[in-house]
């Protein structure tokens, strides 16, 4: 095999190399032991308003709820399975 | 199986068209890069998720007057506990603090004394926590954010909180939640039941609703149809519901990310189309040789294709494990906050390690199978022209 041939496949190992270890990596990670004890200390499903999930990321999506009927809750399907 | 000839010319043609390669490898990784960091952050915070579902209350139960989640009479929890299926009903004191002077809030929550599950898993988060202490006085156990935003307020280890009927409440900070529990205790504040109520406002015998544990999940709708018989003014919100709710949620803001790649392939295969098509003199002539000198057109296309799959799989594997370096030993900045909100405190916890290798294999399908449709047909074009015509 010619020098270039050589350097091309050592550089595409290493990538495969990177991969694996990637792979390996994120594969085997010690799951985090916070939320188990932080769920059942608060039992709430989202305790943090800071991480907003339901916050959408583009605001101008937000929609008007709140304004057009303060302090109520929109309707929804959850309206549906309380009239279950 | 190619031969170490084959290998050679392959790499000496991609060699030799370097700057054209060159190019489509570094779109091509651009391309990987963003979905890859999106379907990373996606999965590692749709995992943390489903940590937290598997403790949660099975059967939560609200009550609603005129439209709106009022707070309901603790005594409820002795006949919604009396319920068959039911092994504990606890009620739940918590809320919003609106901090007006920066616009932010904190999430209080009061935790029942008598809690004995609830007492552990609190002293297991906050190592050397005095339990005694914690719960006998006017203390509390505040998330990193919280401290952070007190300690750059200058408020010390003292916060007063202002009540709705106007009394105001020092609060002293016991402890802290750990920076790596961030994602979930972020603006919490965690405090005695009694003191809860005072700082939200709440009567002494109320809560804000109560949790049911219903280990069987067969017996969830039993239990919320017994409930809603017990107390008509109530709104029953099931885990499995939580569940499905969390996963449209990811879904949607994954969704909009995979539109934009979407876009984003379709104009990068359009170009690489382009760039495959257009064919130069010493293109055609090269083919011809090869043609020539015995190739088939089969031979030909093997070659052009292992040429362009080299520089796809290269670029894929580079792609990944930059997504990879971005999001979890980086921290994913800016695209973090897309996902995690930035209205409220800011946080800067780290997301945990997590691959889905399902989801890689995915990418990768969805990488490779159109970048080789897309390559194959200027190669096939290529490839089948005339040796004598090629050469002239």
């Amino acid at each position: 095999m010619s020098r270039l041939t050589m350097a091309f496949l050592g550089a595409l190992i290493l990538f495969l190399l990177g991969f694996l270890l990637v792979l390996l990596d994120g594969t085997t990670a010690a799951e985090p032991t916070y939320a188990g004890p932080l769920t059942r200390l608060t039992r709430l499903p989202r305790a943090s308003f800071s991480a907003g999930w339901l916050e959408p990321p583009v605001p101008a999506y937000r929609d008007a709820a709140e304004e057009v009927f303060p302090g109520m809750r929109p309707i929804n399907y959850q309206d549906f399975v309380h009239a279950r | 199986m190619p031969g170490s000839a084959f290998i050679n010319f392959l790499f000496l043609l991609i060699a030799r068209h370097r700057v054209r390669h060159l190019a489509i490898f570094i779109i091509s990784i651009l391309v990987v890069f963003l979905v890859g960091t999106v379907m990373m952050v996606t999965e590692s915070l749709r995992r943390d998720m489903q940590r937290t579902l598997d403790d949660q209350a099975d059967v939560v139960i609200q009550r609603i007057r005129a439209g709106k989640v009022v707070d309901l009479p603790t005594d409820w929890v002795y006949g919604l506990s009396e319920i068959e299926g039911v092994t504990a009903a606890l009620p739940r004191v918590f809320g919003r603090y609106f901090h007006e002077p920066n616009g932010t809030h904190f999430l209080v929550v009061g935790v029942d004394p008598f809690d004995s599950q609830a007492a552990a898993s609190l002293q297991e988060l906050v190592d050397g926590l005095d339990l005694r202490e914690f719960l006998g006085g006017d203390n509390m156990v505040v998330g990193p954010a919280v401290r952070r935003f007190l300690t750059e307020n200058h408020y010390g280890n003292e916060y007063i909180f202002k009540t709705p009927d106007s009394r105001s409440v020092p609060v002293r900070v016991l402890d802290v939640f750990s920076h790596e529990s961030g994602l979930l205790s972020a603006d919490l504040v965690v405090m005695n039941q009694g003191l809860a109520r005072r700082v939200l406002g709440m009567e002494p015998e109320m809560a804000t609703d109560i949790a049911l544990l219903v280990p069987n999940e067969l017996e969830w709708d039993g239990v919320m149809a017994k409930a809603i018989a017990r107390h008509y003014d109530i709104r029953v919100v099931l885990k499995r519901e939580l569940a499905t709710a969390y996963e449209n949620l990811f879904n949607y803001q994954g969704g909009v990310f995979l539109l934009l790649y979407a876009v984003a392939l379709a104009t990068f295969l359009l170009i690489l189309y382009q760039r495959y098509s257009m064919i130069t003199g010493s293109d055609r002539r090269e083919i011809g040789i090869l043609r020539a000198v015995g190739w088939s057109i089969r031979d030909v296309i093997a070659l052009k294709m292992a040429e362009s799959l080299v520089v796809a799989v290269a670029a894929y594997l580079a792609g990944i494990i930059l997504s990879y370096v971005y999001v979890f030993v980086l921290d994913a900045p800016l695209l973090r906050e897309v996902f995690l909100g930035f209205g409220n405190l800011p946080q800067d916890t780290s997301l945990s390690h997590t691959l889905n290798p399902g989801l890689l294999g995915l990418l990768f399908l969805l990488f490779i199978l159109p970048y080789s449709a897309t390559v194959l047909v200027p190669v096939w074009r290529v490839a089948v022209v005339e040796p004598v015509e090629a050469m002239k």
